[in-house]
């Protein structure tokens, strides 16, 4: 049994961890995006959220340094999200699935540059998924293909608007993890 | 006399509600997702549980909020409309999920063979959002106690928003954790006290609410 335990990559603590995390992604969701739905700017979701979406996958990452880590966070974080729209799910995994690919590409290790480099990759993959994945499939409710590239300018203030603020975030979670190190 | 609730089964929710969504968001006739609001709101009178008048009135405020937002913004009066309803809808729909008890969706999931790991990330999701709703209410609560202008708006974000919330997360992630460890959770295949099969009553309102929101969508 305890070599069974062993085996696992997650652990329970891991899984918790993360669950938590999820909620506290789903809940910031919850408080910035209906506010801006109407709004027809592209990107403006991930604008609102950016900041502490990087707040929340940077704390991710520090608890739970393994990869897949932001892939499991971010798909049961949107699992709930599902029964909104099946395509929020694809995106935010998909993003999380990048912030992975990330942390693997810097060697799992967890410097201030690096982990600022999480918030960055998981908003600025973000952003342009949604936005592409919202003009494919649903162009009835969100920006289409021409409305997108109609303004070229806004598209990238979209796209680094929310790179900056997921970095930013990301980087402010370093100095969180500063303050509460007493606690670990 | 011991009254059944008329609580739908959790996989009858789902589907329902994948189903009123897929047929309502991309609806934007105001008068149809009326009605498809209506129809949930029906929906949420039969399952039983407590204040709902209240909740479904804050649920309305923030899509009131919404629809002077988008009015400002766009100018336009049906666009207005339509977001405001497109997300009041949304609300509903999950103010109807999310008053499913826990015990019961654990139920309805585990018969669907998800794996218990990812089961119990849901779970955690979805008994925690209220949890952490209320702690955040709690430290916005105790972040008015101080003085106006003794911190900037940034700082006093960070000082009393972020780092309390980032505190309560460690804390109840690590509790929670020391629960489950404690539990021994995933050490067996778990079983179920009391069984939850889908009865008839479960696939006649789901047929029958299936119709009346197709029914809405497709009427002239």
């Amino acid at each position: 049994m305890n070599k069974e335990k062993k085996a696992r990559y997650f652990t329970n603590k891991d899984i918790v961890r993360m669950a938590v995390m999820a909620a506290a992604l789903f809940v910031v969701s919850c408080v910035t995006v209906p506010l801006v739905l109407g709004v027809p700017f592209p990107g403006i979701r991930t604008l609102a959220c950016g900041l502490f979406f990087g707040v929340i996958i940077a704390l991710t990452y520090a608890r739970v340094p393994k990869f897949g880590a932001g892939t499991i966070t971010t798909l049961i974080c949107s699992l709930p999200m599902a029964f909104f729209s099946p395509i929020i799910t694809v995106f935010t995994t998909a993003a999380g699935f990048c912030t992975d690919l990330y942390f693997l590409l810097v060697g799992k290790k967890l410097t201030v540059k690096t982990i600022t480099g999480l918030g960055a990759v998981l908003m600025g993959t973000m952003m342009p998924i949604a936005a592409a994945m919202g003009a494919i499939f649903v162009p009835e409710t969100e920006l289409t293909w021409a409305d997108l590239f109609r303004n070229p300018l806004y598209l990238a203030i979209g796209f680094f608007g929310s790179l900056i603020l997921g970095a930013l975030g990301s980087f402010l979670a370093t100095k969180i993890f500063k303050e509460l190190k007493g606690y670990e | 006399m011991n009254k059944t609730p008329l609580r739908l089964h959790p996989l009858g929710k789902l589907l329902l509600i994948l189903l009123v969504m897929a047929l309502g968001f991309p609806c934007w006739d105001v008068r149809k997702l009326l009605l498809l609001c209506a129809l949930v709101l029906v929906l949420l009178a039969l399952d039983p549980g407590e204040r709902l008048p209240l909740r479904v009135l804050r649920l309305s405020l923030l899509s009131a909020f919404v629809f002077l937002v988008t009015l400002l913004i766009g100018d336009r009066l049906d666009m207005a409309f339509g977001a405001a309803l497109h997300l009041e809808l949304m609300l509903l729909l999950s103010l109807w999920m999310f008053r499913t008890p826990v015990s019961e969706l654990l139920r309805g999931l585990q018969s669907c063979r998800v794996p218990d790991g990812l089961l119990l990330g849901f779970l955690i999701v979805f008994r925690f959002i209220d949890v952490l709703f209320e702690e955040l209410q709690s430290i916005r609560l105790a972040g008015s106690m101080l003085p106006r202008g003794s911190l900037s708006a940034p700082k006093k974000l960070y000082r009393c928003l972020m780092l309390p919330f980032v505190y309560r997360l460690f804390v109840l992630s690590d509790q929670l954790s020391l629960s489950v460890t404690s539990r021994d959770f995933g050490a067996a295949k778990r079983s179920q006290y009391r069984e939850n099969p889908i009865r008839a009553r479960d696939l006649i309102t789901l047929a029958v609410s299936a119709a009346v929101c197709g029914g809405i969508v497709w009427m002239r």
